[in-house]
């Protein structure tokens, strides 16, 4: 992706969009004090500044603004059927922020929001409500660090602390929190619990050199993971998206034998697997924003509303994958999106 | 392109002599003064709402402002004496524009680095005697007549962050010290700071500009193909799809095309042999 000068760019949260109603929130002022010398605009809305007309995505992505709101609604959404719900009945996900300071050009965020900036809520007390209201009628399987990445965030916000300590007050309620991020610190200042899994990305180098700017290389992720897993953590990884080029086979190799030397999979709770797709209405506006982005350009095929690898690409590449991870890992600890 | 914005001539006088900037012919019903070479247009609106939006609607639709230009709006306003230290002569860079008559409000994106002060600034409809600052509870500091019709105006063609807002502090709400020479001095005051500023979008500009669609090489290789392969509009789509991807992940497919012209796979006799022929490039490519 052919990426401005950083130099002409303001830096990350140069102005922070605070709701009227939460400019005193203690959260809010907290995650202020971070930034001391952002230019802090009042508004009425979060949609005001997010929702307003002919924003570019990726250009505002390069100096990334911040917006502190309040949840009204939907604080619970179910889980979409491009996910994967890992033998869990009541799966659903919350969104207590919305985008990622992380920019992978595959990132269906990108094809979803009208504006780069992101979005913090600061009223977490009311999705804990919400969640603890549903938890007398069942148990819960729920994704919190969905539409964002929040351990890249956690020390700035401190989300992923919030919900490990909320999941600890509840038997019946299971998190994810996926992440690209190597965030070293949660894991050495936090306990581990048995309601939390943090979900891994990995990717290849060359996927992360070519596609997933800002986020941490993959030897760093391997550290973090190995710190996670000998602190007790529940560590579950994901290869999905599994990202094609044309030596793919050679690539996923070389990072799996990383991979297995630096962590012993024996500890790991469980792997994902899925190759890249997306829904068309997001590609359609991902590949008008980005011209040229080598993955967003992708000739991907349209299987009923979603797109995605060529059949036998798709096989190709997950079987592959598969295949390579049950030498490793028993095949009922692999899970293989499916539609 | 960038488009230049200003209520008076006495606010754009620095500008076109700065520029060497010359009278536009074609545009009767405002003075516009461009500088093709340096990519420059600017336009002398008149005071006021109205006025505003129609020139910027005027000269934009003329002009066929879109996706890569910039549109700045600069003049002087009214501040608001005894706040945050608002001085005489000072600039400002308004990153909220309220309209007084409906406390509509717009936000234009700052993402480029830049060296002024920022500042909210409420746009109204009568030269300011008593600064009308207290809007939705805010307190507003400086006061205009122009900058959010040109926002809303500018908005039908540029996204919020091509569009700037700067702004010359010229009096605390009495006008009556205000001449066209004292407007001039004050504006020609930051011609230095507007002209930095003008510089880096310039050159953002330049960059974005960089690294076109597929090259010209490649368009004729996906003309010959097409014809070759008898390509319907899906077709001629899918082979498009394909080609865009070798170019972005530097893939040869010169090779693949090559090698199916010298088996004379291609040229292909009708478009079921073609769509055949297109299966299998496809197949050789990825
Ligand atoms: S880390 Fe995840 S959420 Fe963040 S940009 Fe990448 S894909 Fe999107």
């Amino acid at each position: 992706m052919k990426s401005l000068n950083n130099d002409y760019y303001n830096p990350l949260f140069s102005h922070i969009y605070v709701e009227k109603d939460v400019l005193d929130h203690p959260r809010t002022q907290e995650i202020l004090r971070h930034f001391p010398n952002a230019v802090v605009i009042e508004i009425i809305h979060y949609k005001d500044v997010f929702c307003r007309r002919g924003q570019q995505y990726l250009l505002q992505h390069n100096s990334q603004n911040l917006i502190i709101a309040q949840k009204e609604d939907n604080f619970l959404y179910e889980g979409a059927p491009v996910c994967q719900s890992f033998g869990n009945s009541w799966f659903y996900y919350t969104s207590c922020m919305m985008n990622c300071v992380y920019n992978c050009e595959y990132c269906y965020l990108k094809g979803m929001y009208p504006s780069g900036n992101m979005v913090a809520f600061v009223n977490l007390e009311d999705t804990f409500t919400e969640v603890e209201n549903r938890l007398k009628e069942h148990e819960l399987y729920i994704c919190v660090s969905y539409d964002t990445d929040l351990l890249a965030v956690e020390n700035i916000f401190g989300y992923t602390a919030e919900w490990a300590e909320f999941v600890k007050k509840h038997d019946n309620l299971k998190i994810e929190v996926r992440t690209k991020s190597a965030n070293k610190r949660f894991f050495e200042e936090h306990e581990p619990s048995s309601g939390m899994i943090t979900a891994f990305t990995l990717s290849p180098q060359y996927v992360i050199d070519a596609y997933e700017h800002k986020t941490p290389t993959l030897k760093a992720r391997l550290s973090c993971i190995k710190l996670a897993i000998d602190k007790g953590f529940q560590v579950r990884l994901a290869f999905d998206p599994m990202i094609y080029c044309k030596d793919w086979r050679k690539q996923y190799s070389d990072m799996l034998k990383e991979v297995f030397e630096s962590i012993d999979m024996q500890r790991v709770i469980d792997v994902s697997v899925g190759s890249f797709r997306i829904s068309q209405d997001y590609l359609k506006n991902m590949r008008r924003s980005e011209p040229y982005s080598a993955v967003v350009q992708f000739p991907y095929e349209n299987e009923k509303g979603v797109y995605q690898y060529p059949k036998r690409i798709m096989q190709e590449m997950e079987h592959f994958l598969v295949g390579e991870l049950s030498r490793a890992i028993p095949a009922e600890k692999i899970f293989l999106w499916k539609e | 392109m960038i488009y230049i914005f200003t209520a008076l001539y006495c606010e754009a006088q620095s500008l076109i002599s700065c520029y060497h900037l010359t009278k536009a012919t074609g545009i009767t019903k405002f003075q516009v003064f461009t500088n093709e070479e340096e990519g420059l247009c600017l336009t002398v609106t008149g005071t006021g709402n109205i006025a505003a939006a129609v020139a910027v609607t005027n000269v934009c639709t003329v002009f066929g402002a879109g996706k890569n230009d910039f549109l700045i709006n600069y003049g002087i306003c009214a501040g608001k004496s005894g706040e945050k230290n608002i001085c005489l002569g000072e600039i400002f860079l308004c990153n909220e524009l309220v309209e007084e008559s409906t406390c509509r409000v717009f936000y234009p994106d700052i993402i480029y680095k830049h060296d002024f002060r920022e500042a909210e600034i409420i746009t109204g409809e009568n030269v300011a005697e008593t600064l009308m600052s207290e809007v939705r509870g805010k307190n507003i500091v400086l006061y205009d007549m122009e900058a959010s019709a040109v926002y809303q105006a500018g908005a039908y063609f540029f996204a919020p962050h091509q569009m700037s807002f700067l702004k010359v502090v010229s009096d605390y709400g009495d006008t009556s010290s205000v001449t066209k020479e004292k407007v001039s001095q004050l504006t020609d005051k930051h011609l230095e700071e507007i002209a930095s500023y003008i510089a880096r979008l310039r050159q953002v500009q330049k960059e974005s500009e960089l690294g076109g669609a597929l090259d010209e090489n490649t368009m004729k290789l996906f003309y010959k193909l097409c014809e070759d392969m008898h390509c319907s509009k899906v077709m001629e789509q899918s082979l498009m799809q394909h080609l865009k991807y070798c170019v972005l992940a530097d893939m040869d497919y010169h090779k693949a095309v090559e090698e199916m012209y010298r088996e004379e796979k291609l040229p292909c006799r009708d478009k079921r042999e073609g769509k055949k022929c297109l299966e299998e490039l496809k197949q050789r490519l990825l």
